[in-house]
């Protein structure tokens, strides 16, 4: 099969959610001898792109978009090792921590900034719902994450972003970690006044906002809450 | 309640079939509503140009393919992350318990919540304002600027983030005793009101059940069992926690009565909108046939675009969803509809119009009113907008959805292109006289102006303030 062809079937492996296929026909991408590099620009991403454009006219919708995320992941196990380092910053953009904060349950929002966050190419450590202070950090730490992003979906939870960045400030970690917070209960003014180093109104501001974060290299804590919206 | 049907109940939360979260959000319900809509000819139905839904015949083929559904998925318990299944008995054994009527509030103030069917002539009953928050050092006197407008029937209320000062974080003893003062702080809002006896729906600042133990049917200040409904947050779809099953428990300890209301997303993890038809009638039925002795349920269905749902899409998902379950049910309902708009907009107040327009001709019962700039911003919400509502929801009681499809059709295409980014307007400080309680000239003369195109369309609005 023709490189073109290859890719066109990576696409469409994403597109369809299949992580089986997705990791198979990478294997035989490298097996061809094609830049894996290429094969995640011009497959894989242009199927995320499709996936992606869909959900926004309501023509595919969440699930298909967090399957996509997975058969996106399984593509990059597959691909990512073969890419030299100074290259592999194209594609693999960084570890990320995600979670619902503390008290709250909702895992909707969440899950779909992971999926954007993961099709972005970024290594999403989900904690799910309900993650106390310590433990977002106490995983940071673990797995040696740059940006740690707090979903909140009411008023009374979205108090626990500000509680993990009085945290990492108290010890001595606040240089260490973007924070990024969203969710319906949060928005500029509150990302601001906690001092938080970014904010995105949707899941998809998510990924360019931690995209940003990690290439424009300014140390956190920002001086000015980066807002995507 | 009866505790053997509680715990029976409880068995299951801990015996049922596994699933992980991850696995019911994204495969159990999508692949489920998928086949059933495929099996019921449903796929492909939905029909944005004609937002309220008047075709009866769908409607019921909706129910039919919904209640399928709640029999052969059940609710997840996101605690134990095991399936809880009911059968089809079951389920109609807890429909026909339900309540097709309740008087909600004492005295003067009492109103009768009724089982509506599409085009009914019997009135919505609006509460306001919708948990948005206002700070504390305003909160009685917002209460009472939104309930000295004898339109508005039920008090919701705003959400109340600090107590003295301090962040009522969830879960916690602040958690507990924010939900107390709440109560409390309600409680003279609506003597000075003179609407004491007034229902209320609460706890709102009350994320997990601390809130609630705090302020509902406590001896010293709670809200009170016999007149005010205790509201029961449950998290996503088909699912349920520990948190419903504490409050369930502890409303009907109490004596009081369990409005409950889930979430659902357009665009969610059922996928199509039509599969968020099926999920709406689906997790109605489970509500009651999982949860003991509630009251009512309700929905709040959100579009994941723009975090509100007076969009066409919405207003066909909820129209539908609703005709199906008013005309093939008598259970009681409490939806939730999200406007984005800002106070002060106009925007707000055609999204107002025609999300209560829809809901009343689609066979709503109680309603919560005006849900502004998405919740978003604190204290962009004004009494204003809350009395509008209640006066729509009132007046639209026995048009056609015929009608109300061709009003709709003229006002959504005025602000649908501003649901992305909608304008934030004003907050309830600079729109109202915070001494007289009255609204600003600006905001007045904006509602009125709105009021008299919408009379001009055939709203049988009354023309005054």
């Amino acid at each position: 099969m023709s490189k073109e062809g290859l890719f066109d079937k990576l696409a469409k492996a994403i597109i369809d959610g299949d992580e089986k296929a997705a990791s198979e026909i990478s294997q035989e991408i490298l097996t061809a001898g094609i830049d894996p590099l290429e094969a995640i620009s011009q497959g894989a991403i242009k199927g995320l792109d499709i996936v992606g454009e869909r959900f926004n006219r309501l023509e595919a919708f969440l699930p298909e978009l967090v399957l996509a995320g997975d058969a996106m992941t399984a593509c990059m196990a597959v691909l990512t090792p073969h890419i030299s380092a100074e290259k592999r910053g194209d594609v693999v953009g960084g570890r990320v921590v995600l979670g619902t904060v503390a008290g709250d349950i909702h895992d909707i929002g969440k899950s779909m900034v992971g999926t954007m966050l993961t099709v972005r190419g970024f290594e999403v450590y989900d904690l799910g719902i309900d993650v106390p202070v310590k433990k977002f950090i106490e995983k940071a730490e673990e797995v040696g994450a740059k940006v740690i992003a707090m979903s909140a979906l009411l008023t009374l939870t979205a108090f626990y972003q500000e509680e993990v960045i009085k945290y990492l400030t108290d010890a001595g970690l606040r240089n260490k970690y973007y924070t990024i917070v969203g969710g319906a209960a949060a928005s500029e003014e509150w990302a601001t006044q906690i001092g938080a180093d970014g904010y995105g109104k949707t899941a998809v501001d998510a990924g360019l906002l931690v995209k940003r974060l990690l290439t424009e290299r300014v140390p956190p804590p920002l001086p000015q809450t980066l807002v995507i919206k | 309640m009866s505790i053997l049907r509680m715990l029976e109940i409880l068995d299951r939360a801990h015996r049922g079939p596994i699933c992980t979260l991850k696995e019911w959000n994204t495969k159990v319900i999508p692949t489920n509503v998928s086949r059933k809509l495929e099996e019921h000819g449903l796929k492909g139905t939905c029909d944005p140009a004609n937002p309220i839904n008047t075709d009866d015949e769908l409607a019921d083929r909706f129910f039919k393919a919904g209640f399928e559904l709640a029999v052969e998925m059940g609710v997840l318990c996101q605690n134990t992350e095991r399936v809880i299944k009911v059968s089809e008995d079951e389920i109609r054994t807890a429909v026909k318990n339900a309540p097709s009527q309740v008087f909600l509030g004492k005295g003067v103030d009492t109103v009768l919540l009724k089982h509506r069917q599409p085009e009914d002539k019997y009135p919505v009953l609006g509460s306001a304002p919708t948990a948005v928050v206002v700070g504390e050092d305003i909160y009685t006197k917002f209460t009472e600027a939104c309930v000295q407008y004898r339109e508005v029937d039920v008090l919701e209320g705003a959400t109340i983030s600090t107590i003295y000062g301090r962040h009522a974080l969830a879960r916690t003893p602040y958690e507990t005793l924010g939900g107390w003062d709440e109560a409390q702080l309600t409680k003279e809002a609506l003597a000075r009101a003179g609407r004491q006896g007034m229902c209320k729906i609460g706890i709102i600042s009350s994320p997990t059940e601390y809130g609630q133990l705090g302020g509902f049917g406590t001896s010293i200040g709670g809200l009170d069992p016999e007149k005010d409904l205790a509201l029961v947050l449950v998290p996503g779809e088909l699912t349920t926690s520990y948190e419903v099953f504490h409050k369930v428990i502890h409303t009907n300890i109490c004596g009081g009565r369990v409005l409950m209301n889930y979430a659902s997303m357009l665009g969610g993890f059922p996928g199509s909108l039509e599969g968020t038809v099926l999920t709406y009638i689906a997790m109605g039925l489970l509500s009651f046939a999982v949860h003991p002795a509630i009251c009512m349920s309700g929905i709040d269905m959100i579009d994941v675009r723009y975090l509100g749902n007076c969009g066409r899409e919405g207003m066909w998902v909820h129209s539908v969803a609703r005709q199906a379950a008013a005309r093939n049910t008598h259970y009681l309902v409490w939806d939730m509809l999200d406007q984005v708009g800002g106070p002060g907009t106009e925007m707000l107040l055609y999204e107002d119009a025609v999300s209560m327009l829809m809901y009343s001709a689609s066979g709503g019962c109680g309603c919560f009113t005006t849900r502004t700039s998405g919740t978003r911003h604190a204290e962009f919400i004004t009494p204003l907008e809350c009395k509008f509502c209640c006066e729509l929801l009132h007046c639209s009681a026995g048009m056609t959805r015929q009608q109300v499809n061709e009003i709709v059709k003229v006002l959504i295409p005025k602000y649908e292109n501003m649901l992305l980014n909608p304008p934030q307007g004003k907050s309830f400080r600079e729109l109202y006289d915070l001494e007289t309680l009255k609204p600003k000239k600006e905001y007045l003369d904006l509602y009125l102006k709105v009021k008299k195109e919408l009379i001009d369309m055939g709203v049988p609005l009354d023309p005054y303030f």
